[in-house]
This record gives structure tokens, C-alpha cells and sequence, in this order.
């Protein structure tokens, strides 16, 4: 009885002598991130990366709330810099890591070339995309559609800003403040001509927005990374928005205040090393310096 | 106050109205069954009825937005997909709430004394008069606290709504969804208040319920 409750016990404690990197990344870092980690998990014995994903947005209100972590990989810049100005953030250790790509991502079955002429097609009556109020690559999506001519600004007013909505640049528009959805501020009507109906579908972060445009609603502007994982190639294909095209998508990390233990440097070192980035290209991230 | 937080809250009040009198309709007699007839299987679909308390709300979600999908069953069924729209939403919190309902409805009934109902039924009472004049009057603040907890319970559900919704503003975007919003843009104030607003009337809800359950039970030892 009582070995038993010990054995019990030792479950549920965490493995001694083993080095622990805590890091909360985006969920576009779903499929990347863990190949990155096992490799230098290959490369040092006795120290585990564990990894938590969620919308970059959601991240750091934790952190800035006190979850504990490591390191903290945004999906862009506004985050890192944020934490970085609450000072939050190890000195001197906020950098890029990547360049996050936008698709449109179109199910197979519905037998649609994908693209942006694909979204005006009759049988595309829901467009899922991550929710922009605080996940950057609804932002990205959201800045997409207005280049391509599929959204056009409203003129409606938000208080506290110099210079009216439709003058604002990309960077400039207060996305936190957008709660009321695309079409509050943002004219679909090319989007919805010819159509029975036509809905924006908001993931909470970008793997759910995924998870959406496979199970329901067939077309999603999604993250390449994401894209290029069987799960979706399989199901689907996609068109790849051209940089420039849309807010863009600047990923940065660093290293959380106090939390610079030689492990937790040599994770951050190692994700800027040449096999890492080999890791990231192959999923579809641009990478700093090339 | 954010216009759009009515917005959220009235669709939450309306989801959690129609789902908890569905549940109230169909889930009565479905208490009163399980809870007095025996039948092979029985064991079985109470389980069956009970999961969705066990399941991770995303995962019964996840598995109703593939049922409800353009794809899915019930489109083929009866080809409407009801994947973010409200009749989805509607379903999801039934299923939800249903094993909450369910055991309450089955609590109230396991208390009727069968001796009052022996009685009624050798005195030749009707079956729809015992109902009425026997069964209903006892068993009624059981029912309505029961509905009314599945109700609150509506109020506050989040990983079911998040993945059949979609949460678009003004449609599907409940108040879970909302609030949550509020806090990822951190809007902390606004989600504050946008909190009070919800704690108090969730706070109210459970005070009727237990003022109901009390009431009740004096009830039950003055006819019992």
C-alpha cells in the first residue's frame, strides 16, 4: 500500500535532473516548433523544450498576468515590443526568427481553382480567418482582402484617432478596438455579389481558423506553415499572397525577464542556428537576413 | 457600455431561453423514463446522456461542427448546414446542458412519494389528471430549478459556442466569446465591467434556483 502510494506520487512529479525550457509560441508555430525543439532535445541530452501554442495576443496578456515561461515566440512584433517596453523581457534579446506567409487555403472538394478570383465564386459562402482583434494573421488577412479590392474601409468614426478610419495606414489601425467584426468597418460588398449569403468565420487563434476552413467552412486565409502539413495539403490547396500584399507578419522572440538559464540560451541560440532555420524554411517562413 | 456587448449578451439570453425550454420539453419525460422504467440498455444511454459533462466542450465542438457542417449528416439530412448560425448554437447547448436538466428533472421525480400515486391510480383518477393535479403541483420548483441551471449553465458555456459559432459579432458571437475578446485585445476594463454585468446576473439565476430548491423541500415535508 504504501510503495504503491509512492509510485503514485513519483507520477505525478516531474522528471529529476532534467532541464526544463518552458516556451509559449503562436499557433503557427504548431508544426515547426516541435521539429526545431526534438532536434536540440538530439543535441542535448538532459534538457526538455515544452511547448505551448496559442494566438500571440492571448500569450501575452498571460504573460503580462504572470504565466510562467521561458520564451516567448510572437507570430509578430507589436507583442515582443510590448512586453519588451512593460519590462518583461531579458535586455537586448528581442529578434526576428521569421517571416510568416498568408494563404488562401480552398477545399479540394469544392473544385476551385485557389486564388483571389476564388473567393468571388458563388459556391465560397464562408471565409474563415483568425479573429484580427488579437491574432496577427487575421490582421494579415484582413489587410489582404482590402489590397486585392475585396474589402473597401468605411467611413465610420472611432473615437480618439487624429485621422478618420479610411485614412489610416495598416500599422496604424487600432485592431484591439474592432470588436465588432470585418463588416463593422470594412465593406464586403464584392465579396458578397451573386451570393445566396456570406459569412466571415472567426478563429480564435490561427490553428482553430484551420481547423474551421477544413471541418466547415472550406475556404480560410491561413498561415503557410500550417498549409503545408498534410493534414491541410491533403485536403485542399492554397495560393500564396505575395509579400507586401498585407500587413506583414514580422515574427519575433525572446528571452522573458530573469529567465536567461544556460539552457533556455542555448534554445534561443540554436533557433537562429543553420538547421533550425532549414526546419522553418521548409515551413514556408522567410527568414531574417536572406 | 459597448453596444456590441448587448449585442452578445441578448443572443447569449436568447440562446440559453430556447435551448433550456427544449430541454425542459423533451427532457422531462425523458427523466421521468429513466428514472421509473427499466429497459435493456438503459445503463448505456444514461452514459451516453452524461457525456457531454465529461467531454472537453471543445471536443463535443469539434465533433457537433462536423455533424452540423456542409458535409456533414445533417446537412445531408435535411441540406441545410447549421455550422455558425443560431439554430447550431441552439443544438450545441442543448446537448450541452443536457445531462444538468436531466438530473435535476430526475432528482424531483425520484422524490414523489408512489404512494400518493398508488392512491390516485386506484381511485380511478385518469393518467393526464394525476399528472396535472398530482405530479405537476410537486414537482414543478424541480423542474424549474433544474431548467433554470441548464440556463445559466447556457449563459456561461465557451468551448462548445467557440467552435460551432465562429463568432461572428451580431450573429453567433456570444457573450463567453465577447468577454474573451475583450481580455486577448486587453480591454481589461471594459471586461471588467462587462463581467460584473454577467456575475450578477448569474449570481441571481443560482440564488432562484436554490430559493426554488428550499421551497421545495419544505413543500415535500408538509405533503410528505
Amino acid at each position: 500500500m504504501g510503495r504503491r502510494l509512492v509510485a503514485l506520487l513519483l507520477l505525478f512529479l516531474p522528471g529529476f535532473a532534467q532541464k526544463v525550457v518552458r516556451v509559449v509560441a503562436a499557433s503557427d508555430l504548431q508544426y515547426a516548433l516541435p521539429e526545431v525543439a526534438r532536434a536540440f532535445e538530439g543535441k542535448n541530452p538532459g534538457v526538455r523544450v515544452e511547448l505551448v501554442f496559442g494566438s500571440s495576443g492571448k500569450l501575452y496578456a498571460q504573460l503580462t498576468q504572470g504565466l510562467e515561461a521561458d520564451l516567448f515566440f510572437s507570430a509578430d512584433k507589436v507583442y515582443p515590443e510590448l512586453l519588451e517596453r512593460k519590462g518583461l523581457a531579458e535586455p537586448g534579446t528581442r529578434r526576428p526568427y521569421a517571416l510568416g506567409r498568408v494563404v488562401l487555403w480552398v477545399d479540394r472538394k469544392l473544385g476551385l481553382k485557389p486564388g483571389p478570383e476564388a473567393l468571388k465564386d458563388p459556391r465560397v459562402t464562408q471565409l474563415a480567418l483568425a479573429n484580427p482583434v488579437h491574432a496577427p494573421y487575421g490582421r494579415a488577412a484582413v489587410t489582404l482582402l482590402e489590397h486585392l479590392g475585396l474589402l473597401r474601409r468605411k467611413d465610420v468614426p472611432l473615437p480618439g484617432l487624429a485621422k478618420p478610419f479610411p485614412l489610416l495606414s495598416w500599422e496604424e489601425i487600432p485592431w484591439e478596438r474592432l470588436t465588432g467584426g470585418v463588416e463593422a468597418y470594412w465593406d464586403a460588398a464584392p465579396l458578397r455579389q451573386g451570393k445566396p449569403r456570406f459569412a466571415f468565420v472567426y478563429g480564435e487563434n490561427i490553428s482553430q481558423t484551420a481547423q474551421l476552413a477544413l471541418a466547415a467552412t472550406r475556404v480560410g486565409l491561413l498561415a503557410l506553415s500550417l498549409a503545408v502539413h498534410e493534414s491541410l495539403s491533403g485536403a485542399g490547396a492554397y495560393w500564396l499572397a505575395p509579400l507586401g500584399s498585407h500587413l506583414p507578419l514580422e515574427q519575433d522572440y525572446l528571452v522573458l525577464k530573469g529567465r536567461g538559464r544556460p539552457e533556455v540560451l542555448a534554445f534561443y541560440a540554436y533557433v537562429g542556428s543553420p538547421e533550425a532555420r532549414a526546419v522553418f524554411r521548409r515551413y514556408g517562413f522567410l527568414l531574417p537576413g536572406e | 457600455m459597448d453596444p456590441l456587448f448587448w449585442d452578445a449578451l441578448f443572443l447569449s439570453l436568447r440562446v440559453a431561453a430556447l435551448a433550456s425550454g427544449i430541454l425542459l420539453l423533451a427532457g422531462a419525460p425523458l427523466a421521468w423514463l429513466l428514472a421509473f422504467r427499466r429497459f435493456p440498455g438503459k445503463a448505456l444511454l444514461e452514459a451516453v446522456f452524461l457525456l457531454p459533462l465529461v467531454l472537453p466542450p471543445t471536443v463535443l465542438g469539434f465533433y457537433l461542427l462536423l455533424f452540423l457542417g456542409p458535409e456533414g449528416p445533417w446537412a445531408r439530412l435535411f441540406g441545410v448546414s447549421w455550422a455558425f448560425r443560431f439554430e447550431g448554437l441552439v443544438l450545441a447547448s442543448v446537448l450541452f446542458s443536457l445531462p444538468f436538466a436531466l438530473n435535476a428533472y430526475r432528482e424531483a421525480f425520484l422524490a414523489l412519494d408512489p404512494n400518493l400515486l398508488e392512491v390516485a391510480r386506484t381511485l380511478g383518477v385518469p393518467r393526464y389528471r394525476i399528472l396535472a393535479r398530482v405530479v405537476l403541483p410537486l414537482v414543478w420548483p424541480g423542474l424549474l430549478s433544474g431548467t433554470l441551471l441548464a440556463f445559466a449553465h447556457t449563459l456561461g458555456e465557451f468551448g462548445v459556442v467557440l467552435m460551432v459559432g465562429g463568432s461572428i459579432p451580431g450573429k453567433t458571437q456570444m457573450v463567453s466569446i465577447y468577454l474573451y475578446d475583450l481580455v486577448q485585445a486587453l480591454r481589461f476594463a471594459e471586461a471588467a465591467q462587462a463581467s460584473l454585468v454577467l456575475l450578477g446576473l448569474s449570481l441571481f439565476l443560482l440564488a432562484l434556483v436554490r430559493t426554488l430548491e428550499g421551497r421545495w423541500r419544505s413543500w415535500r415535508s408538509t405533503t410528505g
